[in-house]
């Protein structure tokens, strides 16, 4: 396979005729494709021939079940699975602020603290986070998360968010030039003043992008919740999805929980692409 | 006596075990220019840095307007509200229109209201050119009009006086002349001025004394016209022949370049 495309290329100036193969790489390029094209249609064919059509479609495209969940998937499932995640993200990036910051503190301690913590809750899965959350009775009588299932879930996924929007924060807030930190001191401005008004605003910017795919991220990591044990109006999409899974015993509705998923995740991701692209045009 | 606008007491800096200011004395005083010249390298920045303490120094004594900044418990921010300072590079903030950036340390620094800082803002856009550029956001703007909306920015805070660190170095060859134009004017309404520069025909219209810094000590100073005119020394000679005629200056290098090892007491 060759990459580059074959422009014609002017001949040596002493008007020497390059060495003709006797496959021109044009031609060459035409036979490899030919064989790629051979070998996709030989797996298509393979497998429509092995497939339980009838089956996969007896499984996971009855539309009377996916009738069924509706439009609880929607009014109760999905709103929940936003609460969970827009709740994670809000409270994530707040702490997760505040973890850049101390890391990028000059109070050692701060440093400290901000790293543990980062080191910690970035390394554990997120499965593991939402079980403590569910023996954190057990182990600490008497405590009990505000807000319920809500808090339960939402304090989870802030564990886990705000560990990453740290390390995306810090990144950001360090891609500002220093001359910029330079300038507001300069002014006159104490150290605080230019964070607020200088350096966290443009760092903001800087970590739209990837911030966008952390929250893509947390909306699938939501489905953990799944584990808190939580039933009736508190479902999220995927608990939903298997629960009414269990009770028709057919897969549709993963199906469709799927499908909602993707109906937030894939516009996200496009507008994330769109993001990145836009500032790395701009300025 | 009236206090000196700048004075400066055996100035050291060091980056580690790298000795960059090695005992720098001068004064500017009021409403004076002082350009200082001096090969890269030199320290000129470092310089300008330790009078508003953008660098701490190792050593020394540092003293704006009667006010020791060197003094571990000044208000480092209320001394450099006195102090202008013009970056190569303009450092103007990207995510404020050129009207945002002029007001925001008068609203968050100096307190003042809206209509008062906007005001200020404006003339000061006028008196440097580009008052009809308000509305822009710094990208959108030349070279040479984002270092004069650098300059209105600094001069909205109403300092007493100005540092420039090599204002013009960054920009296109037929953009110096409007920023020069600026600095020029600003000198003639009397600001004090410290600014460091690679423009000798500025330094010998405008400065009133002009300094040659060179391994991180000053090497002469004295009125534009002795020191760039009828330099005493040959690190100044060295270092005019290359600034002002480059191309032909290759062979005269040897005393320069090895110039930081030792230095003649000044
Ligand atoms: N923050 C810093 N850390 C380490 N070395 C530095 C730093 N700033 C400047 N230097 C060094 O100090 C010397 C003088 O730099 P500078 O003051 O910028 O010179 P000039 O402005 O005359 O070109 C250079 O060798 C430079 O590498
Ligand atoms: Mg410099």
């Amino acid at each position: 396979m060759t990459d580059q495309p074959m422009t014609a290329e002017p001949a040596g100036p002493a008007g020497q005729v390059p060495g003709r193969a006797k496959l021109s790489p044009r031609k060459r390029q035409r036979i490899s494709r030919g064989i790629q094209y051979a070998i996709l249609i030989a797996v298509i064919v393979v497998i429509a021939f092995f497939t339980n059509w009838s089956g996969l479609a007896q499984n996971f495209t009855k539309l009377d079940v996916a009738k069924q969940s509706l439009p609880d998937v929607f009014t109760v499932a999905l709103k929940n699975t936003i609460i969970y995640t827009v709740g994670g993200f809000v409270f994530g990036s707040l702490g997760g602020l505040l973890l850049a910051l101390m890391r990028l503190s000059s109070v050692r301690p701060y440093r400290w603290i901000a790293t543990i913590y980062i080191e910690i809750f970035r390394g554990l899965p997120a499965l593991l986070i939402f079980l403590l959350i569910l023996f954190l009775p057990l182990a600490l009588p008497g405590f009990e998360v505000p807000g319920g299932t809500y808090g339960q879930g939402i304090l989870g996924l802030t564990i886990v968010s705000s560990a990453y929007m740290a390390e995306t924060l810090r990144a950001g807030l360090q891609a500002v030039p220093k001359g910029q930190t330079e300038a507001a001191r300069s002014l006159g401005m104490s150290h605080s003043r230019s964070m607020i008004s200088v350096v966290i605003p443009q760092a903001i910017r800087i970590v739209i992008p990837p911030t966008t795919n952390q929250f893509v991220a947390l909306l699938k990591d939501s489905s953990l919740v799944l584990f808190l044990g939580v039933s009736g109006d508190y479902v999220e999409l995927t608990k939903f999805g298997n629960d009414l899974a269990s009770t028709t015993s057919n897969a549709t509705p993963i199906l469709v929980v799927g499908l909602t998923y993707l109906l937030v995740t894939i516009p996200l991701g496009y507008l994330a692409g769109r993001l990145e692209n836009r500032q790395g045009k701009g300025r | 006596m009236a206090a000196h606008a700048v004075e400066i007491r055996d100035l050291h800096k060091s980056f580690g075990p790298l000795e960059v200011l090695k005992g720098i004395d001068f004064t500017v005083e009021e409403g004076q220019v002082v350009c200082v010249i001096g090969p890269s390298g030199s320290g000129k920045s470092t310089l300008l840095r330790c009078v508003n303490l953008l660098e701490q120094p190792t050593r020394g004594k540092v003293t704006v307007g009667g006010v020791e900044i060197t003094d571990p418990d000044v208000d480092i921010d209320a001394a450099r509200r006195r102090l202008g300072m013009v970056f190569q590079s303009f450092n103007l903030f990207p995510h404020m229109s050129v009207l945002q950036n002029v007001m925001i340390a008068q609203r968050r620094v100096l307190r003042r209201g809206r209509e008062e800082a906007e005001r200020v803002a404006r003339a000061n856009l006028d008196k440097v050119g580009v008052g009809a550029k308000c509305d822009s956001y710094p990208p959108q703007l030349s070279g040479g009009q984002q270092q004069r909306v650098a300059i209105a920015r600094a001069l909205a805070m109403d300092p007493s006086l100005m540092l420039f660190d090599e204002p013009t170095s960054a920009l296109d060859p037929e953009l110096v002349g409007d920023v020069l134009s600026v600095m020029r004017d600003l000198a003639r309404d009397g600001m004090t001025m410290l600014v460091v520069t690679h423009e000798m025909s500025f330094a010998r219209e405008v400065a009133d004394r002009v300094v040659f810094m060179d391994g991180g000590v000053i090497v002469e100073e004295g009125p534009p016209d002795q020191v760039i005119g009828d330099p005493q020394h040959a690190r100044t000679r060295t270092f005019l022949k290359r600034v002002l005629d480059p191309t032909n200056a290759g062979d005269a290098s040897a005393a320069g370049d090895e110039g930081t090892g030792e230095i003649p007491a000044v």
